[in-house]
């Protein structure tokens, strides 16, 4: 009982400023209220019983993703008073392509069998992750993290170029 | 419960406490009175100043960005709260329980930096606009080299439960991992002692620490002297002490954090010698919550102490303390505590 009604308080965290990312104009309003927008959906990891996914969800999208967002809009060119304005464009195409794609995701979503309902939670989950990472899923960790350390020395080497 | 019920006045006491404190040990360091006029010894002054602050009238400049304003100190405290929600106090009242205890901790505290960012944005100042940049790249430099002297603990223990990592130090017969075949409680089955190089995790946490709060050395955020107040300059009354009421929750978070991760939480220091049974003497609930207090009122002081010892780093200074020193040496113990784990099992 308890749980449904959460359940629907933290969709509807979710679903509320993606609405006002949808008609505002203001971009960093909107980049904030994506931040409320992930707030929820770690909720939602919570009541799925996913608790370090939910914790990563905090960490890396809202801790991590936003920040980058509101430096990546502060970074550009603009005066302080104006803050960013857009215009909304092409109204009906938006809306067509959008509308189109939720249908055929919708469909998606009704053909597909998903288990319904908790998983019950054994033992410590970290240390499970933990060992799956290091043997089922050995090869995609790997390539993750040379992913992330080809990233990483890019990223300082390009630091480096503008700098000198 | 226990978050809201204990810990929010504890944190309201803390910082009544803390201000008086605070002033009292500057004027000792600098030779002077400190507060003398409120009270006997000055001891009524902050809450005086509490009392003169809350009838400030709560001043919204017409030019700033409405919304953002209002909320963004309300997320930096509660982003702060929420980390203490997870504190075990004693073996019975062990806060939240949930199994990834530290790394919530650490992943919500950091949501503090959207609302400095709210607050720097759109208080629509200069001067706010770059001490929430200066605090913004500070706190996320500095999350790096405290997520890595963390890590080294975690490793030794194997949990991320802080309960659990706070019951592993209390009595047992491992010295450095090692069995004895003794009976090893008290102060020497505290992580540092079992892992002497954690000493050195511990200053990067620490120092780390004082990064993610704000407090000088590293108050560049609020530098008075170069940018006036920093991402607060446009907040008055009520809503610029939440902001302070954020830094001290801060300062007290990094000190729980310290006790229970390196100096055993809510364990007696006293061992068991003989007959003489000091250690199962001073353990209990009450003794719990005296011993975790008192060790985090400890770090509170050195705060303090560091506070009025130190000039402010520059900008460049601090930025390659971080990423050139504390960084690379975060990754070497982690490194030595991985070796060593591997060799004692």
């Amino acid at each position: 009982m308890i749980t449904s009604i959460l359940t629907y308080i933290f969709t509807a965290i979710t679903i509320a400023p993606i609405v006002y990312i949808l008609i505002t104009k203001n971009v960093i309003r909107a980049v904030f209220s994506l931040a409320f927008s992930f707030l929820g959906l770690s909720g939602l990891y919570v009541l799925l019983n996913a608790e370090f996914m939910a914790v990563v969800q905090l960490l890396i999208y809202a801790g991590g993703i936003i920040v980058l967002m509101v430096f990546g809009l502060m970074l550009t060119k603009t005066t302080l008073n104006k803050g960013f304005i857009t215009q909304h464009r092409s109204l009906f195409f938006g809306s067509l392509v959008s509308f189109l794609l939720f249908i055929s995701l919708a469909a998606l979503a009704a053909q597909s069998r998903f288990k319904v309902g908790f998983i019950e939670q054994t033992g410590d989950p970290v240390a499970q992750i933990g060992q799956l990472f290091l043997t089922d899923f050995i090869i995609a960790f790997e390539v993750v993290a040379f992913l992330l350390l080809v990233a990483l020395v890019g990223a300082s080497y390009l630091a480096k170029k503008s700098g000198e | 419960m226990i978050t809201f019920l204990f810990f929010l006045p504890f944190i309201l006491l803390i910082v009544v406490i803390g201000v008086y404190s605070e002033r009292k040990i500057a004027a000792f360091i600098q030779s002077r009175y400190g507060p003398m006029e409120v009270g006997p010894k000055g001891i009524i002054q902050s809450i005086a100043d509490l009392v003169k602050m809350l009838q400030k009238e709560d001043i919204k400049p017409d030019n700033v960005d409405k919304p953002l304003f209002l909320v963004a100190p309300l997320i930096v405290f509660a982003a702060i709260f929420a980390g203490f929600s997870v504190l075990p106090m004693t073996i019975e009242i062990g806060g939240a329980q949930i199994h990834t205890g530290l790394f919530f901790l650490l992943a919500i505290v950091s949501l503090d930096v959207l609302g400095i960012l709210m607050a720097g944005w759109g208080s629509n100042n200069k001067y706010s606009y770059y001490g929430a940049m200066r605090a913004v790249a500070q706190i996320v430099s500095y999350e790096i080299p405290l997520g890595l002297s963390v890590l080294g603990v975690v490793m030794f223990t194997q949990t991320l439960d802080l309960q659990e990592i706070s019951s592993q130090q209390g009595i047992g017969s491992l010295i450095f991992g090692l069995s004895t075949g003794y009976q090893v409680s008290g102060f020497l089955a505290w992580n540092v002692f079992q892992m002497p190089i954690l000493w050195v995790s511990f200053l990067i946490f620490f120092i780390a620490g004082l990064a993610e709060s704000n407090r000088t050395p590293f108050d560049l955020p609020e530098s008075e002297s170069e940018i006036i107040g920093g991402y607060h300059t446009e907040y008055s009354g009520f809503r610029w002490g939440i902001f302070m009421l954020s830094e001290y929750a801060m300062m007290l978070l990094v000190s729980f954090l310290a006790a229970i991760l390196f100096f055993g939480g809510w364990q007696t220091p006293f061992p068991n010698i003989g007959p003489l049974k000091l250690y199962d003497m001073t353990t209990g609930t009450e003794w719990g919550v005296f011993w975790l207090v008192l060790k985090v009122i400890g770090f509170i002081f050195i705060q303090i102490w560091i506070r009025w010892s130190y000039p402010r780093l520059r900008v460049d200074q601090l930025m390659s303390l971080s990423w050139k020193y504390l960084t690379p040496a975060s990754i070497i113990i982690l490194f030595i505590v991985g070796i060593w784990k591997l060799i004692i099992v």
